[in-house]
């Protein structure tokens, strides 16, 4: 049961970083575009919506896995206290600026907050997921400040990691733009910073790979040795020409499809690359095994799993044929 | 500071910059989806509009109370590891049945606000009504997690470890039902004060009497009002509670030092903890046994029988409690005074003085409802799962907590102030835009005053074509 857990935790991931993705991507190529409203209109309202799969995510750890979450949640303190600024200061702003009737002088604010909210938010959860994989937390409580609470995340691959995540989200939000565009029939204006952000993309997943050879990472050694991880980043790896055709042509369903598969197929290389373990401390290895809730924790816990998406998906796809159903006038029927 | 008063500091913040938002983003939906069925049921203008401003403040108070939301679940972990590690099995149910109330609420309120014209007249105002029903139900379900902390159940806890964990019995512990129904009915009637009150103030402002602020006044003070005649039902309900589950809470509360027979309700008064009295009260004979056991010669049980290290703080419980009662016990009062004039003089809810009222009244319920989680939350330290484990023993062992609470402590402050004035400048633009509209000759506009004094008179603010007019908002 552990395991249908620890795969729905994963599930919610890749839809984070699928969905969620590409909203943080829109807001940080948004300085570089004519209109913000393309924005607005590509994020609402399923912006709210996309949200509550980190949610489910963090539920997830701490009802399955409760002592991966207390120790994650112990170590990783200062880079999630980044990644809650990001999130406060882009969720906030973004409501106001879409509802405030007369910003005026805020405007500037507003969007200030919504861009660099969205640029700190992907770059600390890209630490965080490096730390997992990379660090082996000190368990001495001498050990002092910096090497406990800095040392873990605050390494070469860690950034690199971050700034990859930022890369491939902004990707997602140019491509998410252009297909937005490409359906009502107008030409792909984003194609430039597209290519800047697919470029950076490549070129920060290769440097992430080359400072985990160098460093002898043991979540590398382990990943060479997994046919799955391999095999799930090769497959990322081929997709690349068939994303870059699909935005030539100005193929938008095609273009999300292969870039889903594609983030997908490398979440799913990183986690199969750390499976079974969650974290290293230095004393130990947690697996998930290890961390598991009780079994009649998980039990209920797959229960409401269930209920919850039977009755959510059903109306997530309601939501999004009703808002997409009519594109073209979207921008100013709401209220 | 301390890491712990940090740590406690800045959950304090964060809940109580969270809860005011959930207050309103769980019971403003009902006040919307209540104006969307008078305006199919009298198909009278003034409704619709109603509906639509209040679906924008229901989405800026969602919005943020989604974000602090979010917010929390972060910070469950950062600041109470020990806590989460133990609790999270144990009471992880509720919210993950809340996290699909939630989801439901966010998807139906994106329906809400985006179908006005792609869907039928009742699939969107089920929409709204789906809105308010998962938002109040992922209060109770949240609520059911505070509820374990006070009341733990569904475990046995040995040797520093809980076993035999059942989550059904968590969730419906002892104490959630009784702290549900306070706080959903606190949330009622802290919004619909607080609606009406804004509303109030236009009007009283503005020195004119325009239909929008004269219906809204109207149907927020009905909820308002309902809400505050029921509250001190629950509230004894809860007493009674607290007095069986934790004595120790209740004689913090009442700031009852000696365990006495026939026990007297203190009003007010300020309770000193090293002579163990309390100064300046007014003591109503008998009556603490009473309201706690229904009996005035029931035994109430005092901080004499704690231990001395687990005593609440005495001073901190007793004040936010007679702020909670007191602000109730007025609200109701107010309450019953605008359904009498409702129901014999509905004119008279116009006058200037009536209107002065119901304006002060606005932050009054959400004072009450700060003050009165200080009171459960302050009321159960010093342990954070009562009798189980000391909140002290779940913090962070990561040093300088001071700085991220500070850090959050101006997050919230700046987005309070933003918040307020994102919300002051929606309510005067949609009075501007709609005096343009009556500038422009537009006499269908709902916020100009009514000549005519027949509400039901189609020639006058009434929509013929419901689904076809459309009104630019910016």
């Amino acid at each position: 049961m552990a395991e249908f857990v620890l795969a729905v935790l994963l599930v919610a991931l890749v839809a984070y970083t699928v969905f969620g993705g590409a909203d943080f991507g829109a807001a940080m190529i948004e300085p570089f575009i004519v209109t913000r409203d393309d924005v607005d209109v590509a994020l609402a309202p399923v912006w709210e919506a996309n949200h509550v799969w980190l949610v489910l995510a963090l539920v997830l750890a701490f009802v399955g896995f409760p002592e991966f979450y207390a120790l994650t949640t112990t170590y990783l303190h200062l880079p999630l206290l980044a990644v809650l600024l990001g999130i406060i200061a882009r969720g906030t702003a973004f409501t106001f600026r879409h509802y405030d009737p007369n910003p005026g002088s805020l405007r500037a604010w507003y969007n200030l907050a919504f861009r660099a909210g969205s640029v700190l938010t992907p770059l600390f959860l890209g630490i965080c997921v490096a730390a997992l994989a990379s660090a082996e937390f000190p368990t001495d409580p001498k050990a002092g400040f910096y090497a406990v609470y800095v040392a873990p995340w605050n390494t070469a691959f860690g950034w690199a990691t971050g700034l990859f995540v930022c890369a491939l989200f902004a990707f997602e939000g140019a491509a998410l733009l252009s297909s937005e565009q490409a359906l009502q029939g107008l030409p792909l204006p984003y194609v430039s910073i597209a290519r800047v952000a697919h470029v950076t993309a490549i070129g920060c997943g290769a440097l992430v790979f080359a400072l985990a050879y160098f460093k002898h990472l043991p979540w590398f050694t382990q990943l060479v040795q997994s046919p799955w991880a391999l095999g799930a980043l090769a497959l990322a790896t081929l997709l690349i020409p068939p994303v870059i055709q699909a935005f030539d042509r100005g193929r938008p369903w095609r273009l999300r499809a292969a870039m889903a598969a594609q983030v997908t197929c490398i979440l799913f290389g990183f986690f199969a690359g750390q499976f079974p373990v969650l974290l290293r401390l230095d004393d130990r290895v947690l697996r998930y095994q290890d961390a598991a809730a009780p079994d009649a924790t998980l039990r209920t816990l797959i229960v409401a799993l269930i209920v919850g998406l039977c009755v959510i998906l059903p109306s997530l796809a309601f939501l999004i044929h009703v808002y997409k159903g009519s594109a073209d006038d979207s921008a100013h029927d709401h209220v | 500071m301390s890491n712990l008063l940090a740590a406690r500091s800045q959950m304090a913040i964060s809940l109580g910059f969270h809860i005011i938002f959930t207050c309103i983003g769980m019971t403003m939906p009902w006040l919307m989806a209540a104006a969307e069925w008078r305006y199919y049921r009298t198909n009278q203008v003034v409704y619709r509009e109603l509906a639509r401003a209040w679906s924008k403040g229901v989405a800026v108070f969602f919005a943020v109370g989604a974000v602090s939301g979010t917010v929390l679940s972060f910070e469950l972990g950062l600041l109470w590891p020990t806590f989460m590690k133990h609790a999270g099995p144990i009471i992880g149910l509720p919210f993950s049945w809340e996290g699909t109330a939630f989801f439901t609420e966010a998807i139906a309120l994106g329906l809400f606000l985006y179908g006005w014209k792609r869907l039928p007249r009742y699939v969107h105002f089920a929409s709204g009504l789906v809105v308010g029903i998962a938002g109040v139900a992922s209060g109770a379900l949240v609520i059911a997690a505070n509820g374990f902390m006070n009341s733990p159940a569904g475990f046995r806890w040995v040797d520093g470890h809980a076993i035999d964990i059942d989550p059904v019995a968590a969730m419906f512990n002892r104490a959630w039902f009784s702290e549900s129904l306070h706080m959903i009915i606190a949330a009622f009637s802290c919004t619909g004060f607080g609606v009406a009150g804004v509303h109030a103030l236009r009007m009283l402002l503005r020195r004119e009497r325009n239909d929008v602020h004269r219906h809204g006044m109207r149907l927020a003070l009905i909820m308002g009002a309902v809400a505050a005649l029921l509250q001190p039902l629950s509230g004894d309900l809860s007493a009674k509670d607290v007095a069986k589950r934790q004595p120790a809470k209740l004689a913090a509360m009442e700031a009852l030092y000696k365990t006495q027979r026939g026990a007297p309700l203190l009003l007010g008064g300020i309770p000193n903890d090293k002579d163990q009295r309390v100064i300046g009260a007014i003591e109503i004979p008998y009556m603490l046994s009473f309201l706690a056991h229904a009996d005035p010669h029931a035994e109430v049980i005092g901080l004499d029988r704690i231990p001395r290290d687990e005593w609440p703080p005495t001073l901190i419980c007793h004040v936010a409690f007679q702020i909670m009662v007191g602000i109730g016990t007025l609200m109701a009062l107010v309450g019953s005074i605008a359904l009498f004039l409702r129901w014999r003089r509905p004119q008279l809810l116009q006058d200037p003085r009536i209107l002065a009222i119901v304006a002060l009244c606005t932050p009054l319920g959400f004072i009450a409802v700060e003050a009165g989680w200080t009171v459960t939350e302050v009321g159960r330290q010093p342990w954070i799962i009562h009798g189980i484990m000391k909140t002290k023993d779940a913090v962070t062992p990561m040093p300088g907590l001071v700085w991220p609470m500070l850090s959050i402590t101006l997050v919230y402050g700046l987005l309070a102030v933003v918040t307020w004035a994102v919300m002051t400048r929606l309510v005067h633009a949609q009075e501007s835009q709609n005096r343009a509209q009556l500038a422009s000759g537009n006499t269908a506009s709902p916020w100009d005053s009514n000549p005519n004094p027949n509400p039901k008179a189609r020639d006058n603010g009434t929509d013929p074509e419901p689904r076809k007019e459309r009104i630019s908002h910016g």
